[in-house]
């Protein structure tokens, strides 16, 4: 089921851009095609407990630990050009937060707007913000036995540069802001600890993206 | 130009507003649950002053049951007994439920109840069951006690006993996203304990605690019987005598040193088998007063809860809390007291306690269920029925062919006439933990 979605989705995605190789005229002569296809990374933090469990109560004070965290990420935007400046679109991203032994990859899938905010010079750099908002699905997630994830709302506004290009692609260079809610939860084991949890994630990233347009 | 690079500014305030005020630091909070053992502690007053006579309620964790005439005693560890009208064993009636903090044993004569509240031994007046009254008390009897695998002990000087109860925890916790913190519980005690280190075992056919029918009957895994005028308890390392000749105000007579890990109790006649987790212990019992140990049938570290009829005992290992071993279940001639012989060893899965009424064995196989054996010949003992599916602990054979079963789910009582088909009677369930 999930690998049927997964085509879904990659064939809505290809379906637009294989029309506007071969004929731009109808639909996509008024509303230019755009492609933004960008990798990157996240940049965070994580702080958490030490002290889990019964053991929280033996210390005064609640005890934090700090630890850096940079995840990979990359995304693709699918969209028209309403105006000269403004595109709208699909943006589908795939996104890895966790380390090597708890991976949890997601796929948001939102709809995105990307405008051209100034450009000093014709032909020059242009200052361009975006804003996806979107779901996260959990498609490309494997999750360990007896968990479940699950995804949740997506919101990733960003600002960059575009540099163009003559052929009139352009390489794209964005700093944004993640914010990225999940869920983990974990059955009730059959135990006899018995035990369940849910985990709330709001990841809360920095991202660092360079890409190309065209 | 200038309204268009306004524009601009808003948006970059707006967004390095987001970015301050959201921060990039991931926030995961767990909200776990889960048991675990949480430490407690009780002055000896709230002890002693705990007891009360209330309204029936549902069993949450049954231990030991005990029989007399139509009354059923259920244990509900450390809590108190559930007292339920049995005269219709298809429809047992709850009467009432005796309060009793730290209640594990019980035993009956005639009206008169006796159980152990922690340190104290305390003597009940039953004959109206909605209506116990508190008749006598030794004091200060016991200092330590081991059940489910927790143990507690008493402070002498601060006048505390420290017992450890299992709590559902539920808390949240923040963590690091699942990367590590998945599970950070830290256990007191040791709850692995409770599921295997279970309560009691086999059980005495009636008119095996002596000539006397004026007492009822209970598990031999029972750490309490009635003998004569006598009540005999056992603790963790001793034996000791209770005077109960003026029923309702026992008085301690004696206490005799039995060695290390003491478990069961089971009067046959006039001996006592006791049970440790090394070994079976036969003591004589003609001196009421003085039993004298006449030896002992050494085994491997187990839990054993041991029956006896006729010549032969029936012991069962298991492995578990009490220590590794086989699970098994070992038949010894006792014609000679002095010195029991090994008959044969038959493999089981999880035995836990079991009963005889002979030619029909008992016995009681944990999560494997209940399986009735025909023991005509203790060479070959044949399995009969295996009632599977049902979580099987302890089981009485009454007479008149009615078996009472205990296990996690509850109370069956069984129609035990063919011993090839058990019929259930009824059950009293268990309070389902949500």
């Amino acid at each position: 089921m999930k690998k049927i979605y997964i085509l879904i989705v990659l064939g809505i995605i290809s379906f637009p851009s294989t029309f506007a190789q071969d004929k731009k005229q109808g639909f996509f002569k008024k509303y230019p095609f755009v492609n933004m296809t960008e990798l990157g990374i996240s940049l965070g933090r994580g702080k958490y407990s030490i002290y889990g469990g019964n053991y929280i109560k033996q210390v005064p004070e609640e005890q934090f630990q700090v630890q850096r965290k940079i995840n990979f990420s990359a995304q693709t935007f699918n969209g028209v050009y309403l105006n000269k400046k403004t595109a709208v679109g699909l943006t589908v991203s795939v996104d890895n937060y966790g380390e090597s032994y708890a991976p949890t990859t997601l796929m948001p899938i939102a709809l995105g707007i990307r405008r051209n905010l100034a450009q000093k010079k014709p032909n020059g750099s242009i200052l361009l913000g975006s804003l996806d908002f979107g779901y996260a699905t959990t498609w490309l997630n494997e999750d360990n036995s007896g968990f479940k994830t699950k995804g949740g709302m997506m919101v990733s506004p960003a600002i960059g540069y575009k540099f163009s290009m003559r052929n009139g692609s352009a390489w794209l260079l964005n700093f944004g802001y993640r914010y990225q809610r999940a869920e983990y939860k974990q059955e009730r084991t059959g135990d006899i600890f018995w035990s369940e949890s849910n985990e709330v994630r709001n990841y809360r990233r920095l991202m660092i993206r360079l890409g190309f347009e065209f | 130009m200038k309204k268009k690079y306004n524009k601009i500014l808003t948006i970059l305030t707006g967004f390095c507003f987001l970015l301050s005020n959201f921060s990039c630091t991931d926030k995961c909070e767990t909200t776990r649950t889960y048991r675990a053992t949480v430490p407690l502690t009780l002055s000896v007053e709230q002890i002693r002053t705990g007891i009360a006579n209330e309204a029936p309620r549902d069993l949450e964790n049954p231990g030991k049951i005990y029989v007399k005439d139509n009354y059923l005693f259920i244990n509900e560890v450390k809590k108190g007994i559930h007292i339920f009208d049995n005269s219709n064993p298809e429809k047992p009636l709850a009467i009432s439920f005796l309060k009793i903090p730290g209640v594990i044993d019980m035993a009956v004569k005639e009206n008169t109840l006796y159980a152990d509240n922690y340190i104290d031994i305390v003597a009940f007046d039953i004959s109206n069951p909605k209506a116990i009254k508190e008749t006598g008390r030794v004091k200060n009897v016991f200092t330590n006690g081991l059940t489910d695998g927790i143990s507690w002990w008493y402070n002498a000087q601060n006048q505390i006993v420290t017992d450890y109860e299992i709590k559902i925890i539920t808390e949240t916790v923040r963590t690091n996203c699942g990367q590590n913190n998945i599970n950070p519980i830290y256990y007191y005690g040791n709850p692995l304990a409770s599921d295997i280190a279970f309560k009691s075992g086999a059980i005495g056919t009636s008119g095996a605690n002596g000539a006397s029918t004026t007492t009822g009957t209970g598990g031999s895994m029972a750490r309490f019987t009635l003998y004569d005028n006598y009540l005999y308890t056992v603790s963790q390392s001793d034996l000791l005598l209770f005077n109960i000749k003026t029923l309702n105000k026992p008085t301690q007579q004696a206490k005799i040193n039995l060695g290390w890990g003491i478990e069961t109790i089971f009067p046959y006649k006039d001996k006592l088998f006791i049970g440790s987790n090394t070994g079976m212990y036969i003591y004589d019992n003609k001196n009421p007063e003085k039993p004298e140990r006449l030896s002992i049938f050494q085994h491997a570290r187990a839990c054993d809860p041991v029956v006896v009829d006729g010549n032969i005992a029936y012991v069962t290992l298991r492995s578990g809390w009490c220590g590794a071993s086989p699970n098994r279940l070992d038949v010894v001639d006792v014609a000679n007291l002095t010195s029991p012989k090994l008959i044969k060893s038959y493999d089981m899965q999880n035995p836990a306690g079991l009963g005889i009424d002979f030619p029909n064995l008992f016995i009681c196989e944990g999560q494997y269920g209940l399986k009735s054996f025909d023991a005509t010949s203790a060479t070959d003992i044949k399995l009969q029925q295996h009632l599977e599916k049902i979580n099987a602990f302890d089981v009485i054979p009454l007479e008149g062919k009615h078996l009472l079963m205990v296990g996690k789910d509850g109370l069956y009582q069984y129609d035990a006439s063919n011993p090839k088909n058990l019929k259930l009677l009824s059950l009293i369930p268990v309070k389902k933990e949500i």
